[in-house]
């Protein structure tokens, strides 16, 4: 599945906008609720997408087929990539937060768990801090800050000093924050 | 014969009567007398014209009830609240028709209020901007395009920010669209309109309008603030409603004023349209209960234009960093004040907010 799809949804609801904001004070109103059917289908192909992903991911998560520990762990090390991906399209493109990234989030956590059962544990993650996105890097520096600080704080430091107001650098910013104050990463709630 | 009742109704939000409380006389939701710097005045006449044809859809002379209005004012700013409600009662104002009339009405007053706010602010903006002022930088003169003198964004924070906007409004469709009421299918729609079923007709045209009147106020709200946009980033002062340090013993104190002392403490009222508080350290949750002097006070309390305050208040609410499965918001909240105010500081220069 393609995240660019998601993307492109978010460009219809701006061309929305824009049709709509020019009929506001129309007085056709079969032109105004044509504009309006089309918002919701917008949102329908925008549930189909979100839907979708989280189901990809949350079958990662099926540990029933027969495979090698390597083949497994590499599975989910793909899906965390497309996770963390997913999770900041949600926030960047849509500001969907509370439902939408949380939601990824979650699943993020039960991959790591999924992965910190596979020897030799979450480090295998670590693979992830050299990703060419930046929003992969960070989401695996967070689960990895309390086990390798000196690799994941520069890392961290240099997400949030180059992304600019997005997800990447606010959750970097927030890790760099909580290893700070409480030496905690986000493992480390999982784990308790 | 049948002789009609007049009377007064309780301001709620569902209110569709003429209402007469501390804050004012309000029609519905919207004020006809309202309190400006601790006066209470009456809107002018042609603005009460304008929101009253508007609710009654139908040209309306305010000549009759001008001067009942003066007198509800007179007697709100005379603390006689008394005299107020008979006044009131004796204007002879019929309730609105309906919610849609109401919430009509209480569009068209933020578009009233916008345009006399953005006229405002254009005039402040033409004074200040120059080619030398860092602070207000203006393009010079001879810019082509006739910018020459306008208002020039700075280090790329306006783009920042815009682009933040347009994001949260494409949220706010997602929400709109997915709430809407519009069951029906095209075909049907186009069938429906020239009156064939009259009962389905109006459920819908009351959809369709109640979505519209959703899409109009962001419409309004993104005018607020792609025109903040413009002067961004602030000082912190700028967005402090305050520069004189005072504590309020609530949020409610803060804005209605302290009920012990009602005619000397200040208070500062609404955020005006478009607009909302923004709490630098949250209020709620942990750090309801919590003893936080400073919370209600003018140091941590700013004003911002709605949709750039829902951007803020969506970056407390993904997961917190430690996985303790709370959100960003309940973790700051087991962190001291300090922390949590340069945490809250940190946000909105982040988002180019704050420089």
């Amino acid at each position: 599945m393609e995240l660019e799809s998601l993307v492109k949804v978010g460009e219809k609801l701006i061309n929305l906008w824009d049709e709509i904001s020019g009929l506001l004070d129309s007085e056709d109103h079969v032109a105004q609720a044509r504009a309006l059917l089309r918002g919701r289908e917008i949102v329908k192909e925008f549930e189909r997408f979100k839907t979708e992903a989280l189901a990809i991911i949350a079958a990662l998560l099926d540990d029933s087929n027969s495979v090698s520990d390597d083949e497994r762990a590499a599975s989910l090390i793909r899906g965390f990539e497309f996770g963390a991906r997913l999770a900041d399209t949600l926030h960047d493109e849509f500001r969907d937060i509370a439902d939408g990234e949380t939601k990824v989030i979650r699943l993020m956590d039960k991959v790591v768990k999924a992965l910190n059962a596979i020897s030799p544990g979450r480090i295998r993650l670590a693979v992830l801090l050299d990703h060419p996105d930046p929003r992969v890097r960070g989401l695996a520096g967070s689960y990895l800050i309390d086990l390798m600080p000196e690799r994941v704080i520069p890392v961290l430091q240099q997400v949030e000093q180059t992304e600019d107001a997005n997800s990447a650098h606010f959750r970097a910013d927030a890790t760099l924050l909580c290893w700070k104050l409480e030496r905690k990463s986000r493992f480390s709630g999982l784990s308790a | 014969m049948i002789h009609q009742f007049w009377r007064l109704s309780e301001c709620t939000e569902t209110n569709l009567g003429l209402a007469c409380t501390g804050d004012g006389l309000f029609l519905g939701c919207t004020p006809l007398v309202e309190r400006r710097e601790g006066r209470f005045v009456v809107r002018d006449q042609r603005v009460v014209e304008r929101l009253l044809s508007c609710a009654y859809q139908t040209e309306f002379s305010a000549n009759r009830i001008m001067c009942g209005l003066a007198t509800v004012a007179a007697a709100l700013n005379a603390d006689d609240s008394c005299l107020a409600r008979i006044a009131a009662v004796h204007l002879q104002i019929p309730d609105l028709p309906n919610e849609i009339a109401r919430d009509d009405m209480e569009m068209e007053d933020i578009l009233i209020k916008s345009v006399d706010g953005k006229s405002a602010s254009q005039s402040r903006e033409t004074r200040k901007a120059s080619p030398d002022d860092p602070k207000h930088p203006g393009w010079p003169a001879g810019t082509p395009d006739g910018l020459g003198g306008k208002f020039r964004p700075k280090d790329g924070s306006a783009t920042v920010l815009s682009q933040k906007i347009k994001d949260q409004i494409k949220r706010r469709e997602l929400r709109m669209n997915l709430t809407a009421g519009l069951h029906v299918g095209i075909e049907a729609l186009a069938n429906l309109i020239p009156g064939a079923e009259l009962a389905a007709d109006v459920a819908m045209l009351a959809d369709l309008a109640r979505t519209i009147g959703e899409y109009r106020k962001l419409s309004i709200e993104a005018a607020a603030a792609f025109n903040f946009v413009q002067n961004a980033p602030y000082d912190l002062q700028d967005l402090q409603v305050s520069s004189d340090y005072k504590e309020f013993s609530s949020y409610d104190a803060f804005v209605k004023g302290q009920p012990s002392s009602r005619f000397m403490s200040k208070y500062f009222g609404s955020a005006g349209d478009g607009s909302q508080y923004h709490h630098l350290v949250t209020q709620g949750g942990a750090n309801a209960d919590a003893v936080l002097p400073q919370l209600q006070s003018t140091e941590n309390i700013l004003v911002l234009p709605t949709l750039l305050h829902e951007i803020v208040t969506d970056e407390y609410l993904g997961p917190a960093p430690d996985d303790s499965g709370t959100t960003l918001y309940q973790w700051l909240q087991t962190q001291s004040y300090q922390v949590q105010r340069e945490r809250g500081l940190k946000i909105l220069r982040d988002l180019h907010i704050l420089k």
